[in-house]
């Protein structure tokens, strides 16, 4: 058998064609499985839809749900302040947002101590900003009560030598301070009875002033933590109380932010421990203002 | 006819209609076929009904197998259809792929391999019934042959020599360069005249005896 007889029997076989009896079956066997296939495609995405929506939802929530807990080096922890900047907006009662803006404030400051604590210092930058911007908001939201309130003094000779904290002249037999500019009864003072207006003036009595009233606030304490040689310390826990939770876990520098009235003494405790040796501080200020630079603290050892 | 009748002749499962008959290429009737239109699919199956039906026949040897597996073929391909994408695959290229393992599992089944007496007895297809009775033989010899050779030799046979596509087309279908492909033609070639001699000679040993 050569190559041109091989090829040429080969090419005969391309008349070959499928019997049509074959055919028609065949046609009748398609014809059915088109008609399940189509049946089964409609079923099967009835049954598919059901599962997309389910599996969807399930991943925007689980998405939501690991974006609100990102932790501060996250890619997904600007995306989480935002989400919570939009919910403070939610927070039409002011007391409502200003205790939201409270527990933000503590878990932003947690977050910048924790990275700080593990050295991830641009992280760390990052979410101090974000604390910065916290405690503006705060600020803003807080109105700031008058740190004294002290009734102005009249320095004019009243026709009425009587003492009065009411700043106008009308007689009155038993003045009294106005109850709500303060937060402590004012020293009580001796009832005046009214007397007839003197043809010749007296000197005006010292008029008694009025305790100082202050509403809390939030204070802000700043300022440095060395340890006993004098070089910065770290990862220094400071509180409110001793063997109290952590403001901050931080050095050398510090910045803790807490409710305080002005004019209240308020002790910071330092504490921090290096496996061996265990050092602490404590430091007491009279609140001034809001911010108050404390200056160098100095760790000594227990 | 009333309305509600209408509905109901509407609403009832018809038969698909495969009759075929649409124009167009294999990638828009593929497409069509996806969407939903039965036609478009039957126009595939007319195309390609007669060219899966020879590659079987040179697989099993026998018309009423390769009837018997171009079905199975065709069925398999309507099945597989979502799964069928344009990636540079003909469609028929998909086709033989199918046939090719659907034939390879077939073979697992079968119990004997194909003897030349077997193939002598099988009646030539309808079409050739007036064609001679030397050619009907070779036709058988040839048939056998066929079977006999390793899978890659016979696709390229099959694809060159029966259904003439060119060296490059073939090369498509195949996933082989067409250098590999003229290779594995030539190798085919003589393999498929070797299993041919043998044959004949088998057949008229069997006929002295």
């Amino acid at each position: 058998m050569n190559d041109d007889r091989l090829v040429s029997l080969l090419s005969a076989l391309r008349t070959e064609r499928m019997d049509r009896h074959a055919d028609q079956k065949l046609r009748a066997r398609l014809e059915n499985a088109w008609t399940m296939r189509e049946s089964e495609r409609g079923l099967g995405w009835r049954m598919r839809w059901p599962v997309i929506a389910v599996t969807t939802a399930a991943l925007l929530v689980s998405f939501v749900a690991t974006t609100v807990s990102a932790p501060g080096d996250s890619a997904l922890y600007g995306l989480r302040v935002t989400i919570e900047d939009i919910a403070i907006a939610l927070h039409t009662d002011p007391e409502d947002r200003e205790q939201y803006l409270l527990s933000l404030l503590e878990q932003r400051t947690t977050e910048a101590a924790r990275l700080e604590a593990t050295g991830n210092a641009l992280a760390a930058g990052r979410v101090r900003d974000i604390e910065r911007q916290t405690l503006r908001m705060i600020q803003d939201n807080h109105p700031v009560a008058p740190a004294v309130v002290d009734p102005a003094p009249t320095d004019s000779p009243s026709p009425n030598p009587s003492a009065s904290m009411a700043p106008s002249l009308s007689p009155s037999p038993t003045p009294s301070p106005d109850p709500t500019a303060t937060q402590h009864p004012a020293t009580p003072r001796p009832t005046v009875a009214p007397t007839p207006p003197a043809t010749t003036p007296k000197p005006p009595t010292p008029t008694p002033k009025p305790t100082a009233t202050v509403a809390a606030q939030l204070v802000t304490f700043t300022g440095n933590i060395k340890n006993p040689d004098g070089t910065y310390a770290t990862n220094v826990c400071i509180s409110l109380s001793i063997g109290g939770s952590c403001l901050d876990v931080t050095g050398p520098s510090f910045s803790v932010t807490f409710s305080a009235k002005v004019g209240e003494s308020k002790t910071l405790y330092f504490l921090r421990s290096d496996g061996l040796k265990t050092y602490k501080a404590t430091l007491t200020k009279t609140v001034s203002s809001a911010y108050v630079d404390v200056g160098i603290v100095l760790l000594r050892v227990q | 006819m009333k309305q509600g009748d209408a509905d109901v002749v509407v609403g009832r499962a018809r038969p698909a209609d495969l009759t075929g008959g649409v124009t167009g290429t294999d990638e828009a009737l593929v497409r069509a076929a996806k969407s939903g239109d039965a036609s478009a699919f039957g126009e595939l199956y007319e195309r390609y009904r007669d060219p899966i039906y020879r590659y079987c026949l040179s697989r099993t040897g026998t018309s009423h197998d390769a009837e018997d597996l171009t079905s199975d073929v065709f069925v398999k391909a309507l099945h597989s259809l979502d799964r069928y994408q344009e990636r540079g695959l003909p469609f028929v290229a998909f086709l033989y792929r199918i046939a090719r393992n659907a034939a390879i599992d077939r073979s697992r089944t079968l119990k004997q391999p194909l003897s030349v007496d077997e193939l002598v007895t099988e009646p030539a297809s309808r079409q050739n019934v007036e064609a001679d009775a030397t050619l009907a033989v070779d036709r058988s010899i040839l048939l056998v042959a066929l079977t006999k050779l390793k899978t890659e030799h016979r696709d390229v046979i099959v694809m060159r020599f029966i259904e003439g596509y060119s060296a490059l087309e073939v090369a498509a279908a195949l996933g082989k360069t067409e250098g590999a492909v003229r290779t594995l033609q030539h190798r085919a070639l003589e393999r498929l005249r070797k299993e041919f001699d043998d044959a004949q000679r088998e057949m008229a040993k069997g006929r002295r005896s």
